[in-house]
């Protein structure tokens, strides 16, 4: 799955195995599971996106949609988001926090960077495969980026 | 002392006054001295003036002498009878010693004397030439008898003609006339002059005598109020609410204390008089304390203020003093003032006040610690207490979405219970972090209409929970709600899902909802006709996670109350509740109308 980087939709950046497992299965479930990378630290992503660290020389995509967790292991899910909207080739880039955290402070902050949608994880997995679901949908199908 | 300066007074100095004597001092001496030059000519004019007439007297007197002569002469000529010879004899001989004394009177008029000395001659030549008592009249040169043209008139003074007796006797008399003329001439001048001179001496004596009154009354009065100044300044010093003290320049010795210096040091001031402040501050402090007002002094700065230590019969006192230097009227300076006021307890006050300020900021740093390290907490508990429950969750999940088929009943509702419990736990979690947001979100306080807000509450309420029969009824107007509008919703969406819930299973649900001011409080109440509650455990009644029901009966997690009184208590309110079992319940809140009231003192307490 991570190996093949021709073509990309969605860039899952989340540190919990089981809750990347859980949001894969939801994705998929909603048809739109098959070309996703799942990144498990801030660093990596930031790597992947701008072709720096172990990314320097490959061959990367961008990707037509970007989720994100909040806590994540080096950066942070809101330091990866600053680097994306502050870019100016990959503001345009969507990018979906999917996170625990409930905190008025973080969604301010998510929302003062420019972050695209902002869904918190619930409990239940039946809801949050809905809720996974439905945004992959809008963001990658619905939804028109420039190129 | 400076007391001395008081009483010494200045001399009057008043240049009109020394005018006024001087011109009365020459008035006088001009007058004295022109009585005394015109006394003298007038004592001089009289002594000539007599003379003159003691002259005139013996001349008048010798004229006299020499007319009786000449009668005598007439008679013995007339009628020839030579007894009248002897007679005539006798009164020559009479002339003789008044001429001596005509001579003596005239003596300072050498040709009054020489007419004297020939008359003299003359009447001494005719006694001469007189016959002998006994002799005939022939002899002697007498005329002969019966030669009348030889006779003299009668009365005639013919010795007085053959002598120039009259012409010395006239001169006399024109001199003595013309001397008193003179004397009357020069008297009246001198009369005026001295009466002017009394009169001009008494009216400056008037004069000086009603400006020296004038004066001595001014001095009197100036004195009195010079008297009564001074009782007043030290009236002043003695009660100024505040340590007065005197020090002379030179030695640094106090001259002068008030009460207050006596009250502050414990000491009467006959102990503090003419010593130095070495007796207060001990013997350490001591020569700093000399040495510094000495700079004072010496350097000519006008005032110095200190906070120093001194020991008292009460212990040590701290005083704040302000010394100021007293120039006299030259500029030296001669005193010292000191102003000395007692802040000990200002001072201990100020340390106390110090201590609690630290105290109080050391708390609020670990109470600011406290909070930072439970806001990271509930960070924590948000983010990582729910994901491994989302793993339990949502892999239960799936393994009965895809192994369902080949279980048995009895594991599927395992893994229902699993999934239930699981959920249940993320409920909680949400709820607690909700209800300790509450406490640390800043309140926006605005003025809400109850009624809208009750009434959107209830629609979000019945749109979420369709099941909900319960009937709202919201009896008369309900006061405007003071407070932040999002936490109040929160408030009444959980009151009244409450009520719906708990009178959710009696065949005609109802919820009423009043509302009153009192005083300065609005007053909610909700009435519901559902279950209702023991009021023992009314305590327990808003505390978190607590229940008086269990979860199959009436689901929930406890948490809908806590944040009810959370809310309520932010906002200065109150809320408290009453019910019996069965016969419903009722849940009332009260909130301050004052917009400003609540927010501060409630944030924190919370």
């Amino acid at each position: 799955m991570t190996e093949h980087f021709d073509i990309l939709e969605i860039l899952l950046v989340e540190d919990s195995p089981a809750d990347a497992e859980l949001t894969l299965r939801a994705l998929r479930k909603a048809n739109i599971g098959n070309h996703i990378l799942w990144l498990q630290d801030g660093q990596e992503a930031v790597d992947f996106l701008f072709q720096e660290g172990q990314y320097a020389h490959a061959h990367t995509h961008r990707p037509r949609l970007v989720l994100l967790d909040m806590k994540l292991p080096k950066l942070s899910g809101i330091d990866v988001l600053r680097r994306i909207k502050n870019d100016p080739e990959r503001r345009s880039i969507p990018v979906v926090m999917l996170t625990s955290s409930n905190e008025e402070r973080d969604i301010v902050e998510a929302y003062q960077l420019g972050v695209n949608s902002y869904l918190v994880k619930p409990v239940e997995f039946q809801t949050l495969g809905e809720q996974v679901g439905r945004a992959g949908l809008y963001w990658l199908l619905a939804n028109r980026t420039p190129h | 002392m400076p007391d001395s300066a008081y009483h010494r007074l200045r001399p009057i100095r008043s240049p009109a006054l020394r005018r006024t004597y001087a011109l009365a001092a020459l008035v006088v001496l001009i007058c004295g001295g022109g009585a005394y030059v015109a006394a003298q000519q007038l004592a001089a004019s009289g002594r000539s003036l007599q003379h003159a007439h003691a002259a005139l007297e013996a001349l008048q007197t010798l004229e006299i002498r020499c007319a009786h002569a000449s009668n005598w002469l007439g008679a013995r000529l007339i009628s020839g009878d030579a007894r009248f010879r002897e007679d005539y004899r006798q009164a020559l001989q009479g002339i003789l010693p008044a001429i001596e004394a005509a001579d003596a009177a005239l003596a300072e008029d050498p040709e009054g004397r020489r007419a004297l000395a020939d008359l003299k001659q003359q009447v001494q030549g005719r006694i001469d030439r007189l016959p002998a008592p006994l002799a005939p009249d022939t002899a002697g040169g007498l005329p002969a008898p019966g030669d009348a043209s030889r006779v003299p008139a009668l009365g005639a003074p013919d010795l007085a003609v053959s002598t120039p007796l009259g012409a010395l006797t006239q001169r006399y008399e024109r001199a003595v006339k013309a001397r008193r003329a003179l004397d009357e001439q020069r008297v009246l001048p001198l009369q005026i002059a001295l009466g002017l001179g009394l009169l001009c001496s008494l009216v400056l004596l008037r004069l000086s005598f009603l400006r020296t009154r004038r004066d001595l009354v001014r001095r009197e009065q100036g004195e009195r109020e010079l008297e009564r100044q001074r009782r007043f300044a030290d009236t002043l010093i003695e009660n100024a609410p505040m340590g007065v003290f005197i020090k002379e320049a030179q030695g640094l010795t106090l001259v002068r204390v008030n009460r207050f210096v006596e009250e502050i040091t414990g000491r009467p001031r006959e102990q503090m008089l003419g010593k130095d402040d070495g007796q207060f501050v001990g013997s350490e402090a001591a020569p700093a304390l000399l040495q510094s007002e000495h700079d004072l002094v010496s350097r000519k700065q006008m005032q110095s203020v200190a906070e120093l230590q001194i020991q008292t019969v009460r212990g040590c006192r701290t005083l704040r003093v302000r010394k100021v230097l007293l120039p006299d009227e030259h500029g030296e300076v001669r005193y010292l003032l000191g102003l000395s006021e007692d802040v000990t307890e200002q001072r201990r006050a100020e340390r106390g006040q110090r201590q609690l300020a630290e105290t109080l900021e050391r708390k609020s740093r670990e109470l600011e610690a406290a909070n930072q390290e439970l806001e990271s907490f509930s960070y924590s508990v948000s983010h990582d207490l729910r994901a491994p429950l989302r793993a339990v969750e949502g892999y239960a999940a799936i393994l009965e979405e895809d192994y369902g088929g080949t279980l048995d009943e009895e594991a599927r509702r395992f893994l229902r219970s699993i999934r239930e419990g699981a959920t249940r736990m993320g409920h909680l979690i949400q709820d607690l972090l909700a209800c300790s947001r509450l406490g640390r979100q800043p309140l926006a306080v605005t003025e809400s209409d109850t009624r809208l807000l009750v009434e959107g509450v209830w629609a979000d309420l019945r749109g979420a929970q369709p099941g909900i029969r319960a009937q709202l009824e919201i009896l008369g107007v309900l006061p405007p709600s003071y407070g932040d509008p999002g936490l109040l919703q929160q408030v009444w969406s959980h009151l009244l899902e409450n009520a719906a819930k708990f009178a959710g299973k009696v065949p005609d649900p109802r919820i009423q909802l009043r509302g009153e001011t009192h005083g300065t409080e609005a007053v909610f109440s909700i009435q519901d006709n559902g279950v209702g509650f023991d009021m023992r455990y009314y305590d327990k009644l808003f505390k978190v996670f607590q229940r008086l029901h269990s979860e199959t009966e009436y689901a929930g997690t406890g948490v809908g109350l806590a944040i009810v009184h959370r809310v309520i208590a932010r906002h200065g309110g109150r809320v408290w509740a009453h019910s019996e079992p069965g016969q419903g319940a009722c849940f009332s809140f009260a909130l301050p109308l004052s917009p400003q009231a609540p927010g501060e003192t409630v944030e924190e307490r919370a």
